[in-house]
């Protein structure tokens, strides 16, 4: 082998993932060739070294930060619009959920006066203001319900931090909050009437947001008329809990 | 390619976020590896590195499923590298830029050291060159697969990879760093 030839079979022998020394040819070469003796101990020193270079740790978490980009980007309003639905549909099966349970209670509480706390569609009916003023303006005149602080409420978007595959909503919004689950239900946006929550009403509103007020009006009744049985059932309850 | 990233990817492509999470953490190491050896600024690297994993997440649905899924994911994220170095070319150097060396470090000779200076003189390759020299030698990827990485000829890679030793080489020899070797090869 001529010296001009030694350097490509180097690295042939590199490309085969083999030390330089490995090669009889090239090692018969460097017996009688100081320079390409010294050739392939830079070759060894090069990837000696490369193979030293230490390569930090990615960050433990990557995928999570991944999973972050991934959600979609959406403008708040429309952020409400989500996760009015993602909570409704939870709504739905916790006052489903609870309606199983205290059937045995809705029957033997029967005798407790309606009076005693409002009934949804009376805060409902009081909630002419639109989303942006919930909570505040609604009168309240059951006694159970007088120590609420709506405004702690977390707003909507937050909500969807909380809301995992298999956790209801409004379960981990109570566990938030610290506020009892018929509280959550009855004053998070979704179940606050008519109006649903957009107001179709206005000049600015898009399409989509008349669609989804409208499409929710049939739950948000639904689960109207179930928290409100669920209250009267329990009043006491609800009572013992703020107290 | 194993069936368990197949059948991982289709977990994702199906959306399911624990699958996702581990497709990510199962090639992590690789892509932020390449990322890091790439830009050599490890802050550059975690956010390529995430916008990799993010891009190949939503493009899912386009990778051949015939072919390998890591050759797939280098791409994009040495993709990503190459048009970060290539912004960078075109701003003002800073020194917060590049975590570089300090140029005085002629006549290091001890392997820690030796080791900065190879990474060095690869932040001075083409970037091709660089890439082509870490999928082979760092991620120990075949020419064909990353003739497919790179979406060039198998001959082009060979000659980057093979390029990349020698101008690495010579720039070693350049900062002083191999004549330690060399006074040892005169003295036999
Ligand atoms: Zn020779």
């Amino acid at each position: 082998m001529q010296c001009e030839e030694f350097e490509d079979r180097l690295n042939a022998v590199l490309d085969k993932r083999k030390r330089p020394e490995t090669d009889a040819e090239l090692q018969l070469h460097c017996e009688t060739c100081p320079d390409c003796r010294h050739l392939a101990a830079t070759y060894g020193r090069l990837l000696d070294g490369f193979y030293a270079l230490a390569t930090p740790h990615p960050p433990s978490d990557m995928a999570m930060r991944v999973l972050a980009d991934l959600q979609p980007k959406v403008s708040p309003r429309r952020r409400w619009a989500v996760a009015a639905v993602a909570l409704t549909t939870g709504a739905l099966a916790t006052a489903a959920g609870l309606l199983f349970a205290v059937v045995p209670l809705l029957r033997s509480h029967s005798q407790v006066p309606s009076t005693v706390l409002p009934t949804l569609a009376t805060v409902a009916s009081s909630d002419q203001s639109g989303p942006g003023s919930r909570g505040a303006r609604i009168p309240l005149t059951g006694r159970s319900l007088e120590s609420l602080e709506l405004n702690q409420l977390p707003i909507v978007p937050e909500l969807l931090a909380l809301r995992t595959a298999d956790e209801d909503p409004y379960a981990g919004l109570a566990k938030e909050t610290g506020q009892s689950l018929a509280t959550v239900v009855l004053y998070v946006p979704g179940i606050g009437g008519s109006k649903g929550i957009v107001d179709a009403s206005g000049k600015d509103e898009p399409a989509w947001a008349a669609q989804m007020s409208e499409g929710l009006k049939p739950i948000t009744d639904s689960v109207a008329e179930t928290v409100n049985l669920l209250l009267r059932a329990l009043p006491t309850v609800v009572s013992d809990s703020r107290s | 390619m194993s069936d368990n990233v197949r059948e991982l990817v289709h977990q994702c492509l199906r959306g399911d976020q624990s699958a996702m999470v581990e497709l990510v953490s199962n090639f992590r190491g690789q892509v932020f590896g390449l990322c890091y050896r790439m830009l050599r600024h490890r802050q550059d690297a975690e956010d390529v590195t995430q916008e990799s994993f993010v891009r190949a997440l939503r493009s899912l649905g386009t990778w051949d499923q015939q072919r390998e899924f890591l050759p797939w994911l280098l791409a994009i994220a040495g993709n990503r590298c190459r048009t970060l170095l290539a912004i960078r070319m075109h701003q003002p150097a800073t020194s917060s830029l590049v975590e570089h060396l300090s140029d005085d470090a002629v006549g290091i000779r001890d392997a820690e050291n030796l080791a900065e200076e190879v990474d060095l003189a690869l932040s001075h390759l083409r970037a091709e060159y660089r890439q082509a020299f870490l999928l082979f030698h760092q991620h120990e990827m075949s020419y064909s697969q990353i003739s497919t990485t790179l979406d060039c000829p198998l001959g082009t890679v060979k000659t980057w990879v093979h390029r990349a030793r020698r101008e690495l080489i010579a720039r070693l020899k350049d900062r002083g760093v191999l004549q330690e070797s060399r006074h040892a090869v005169r003295r036999v």
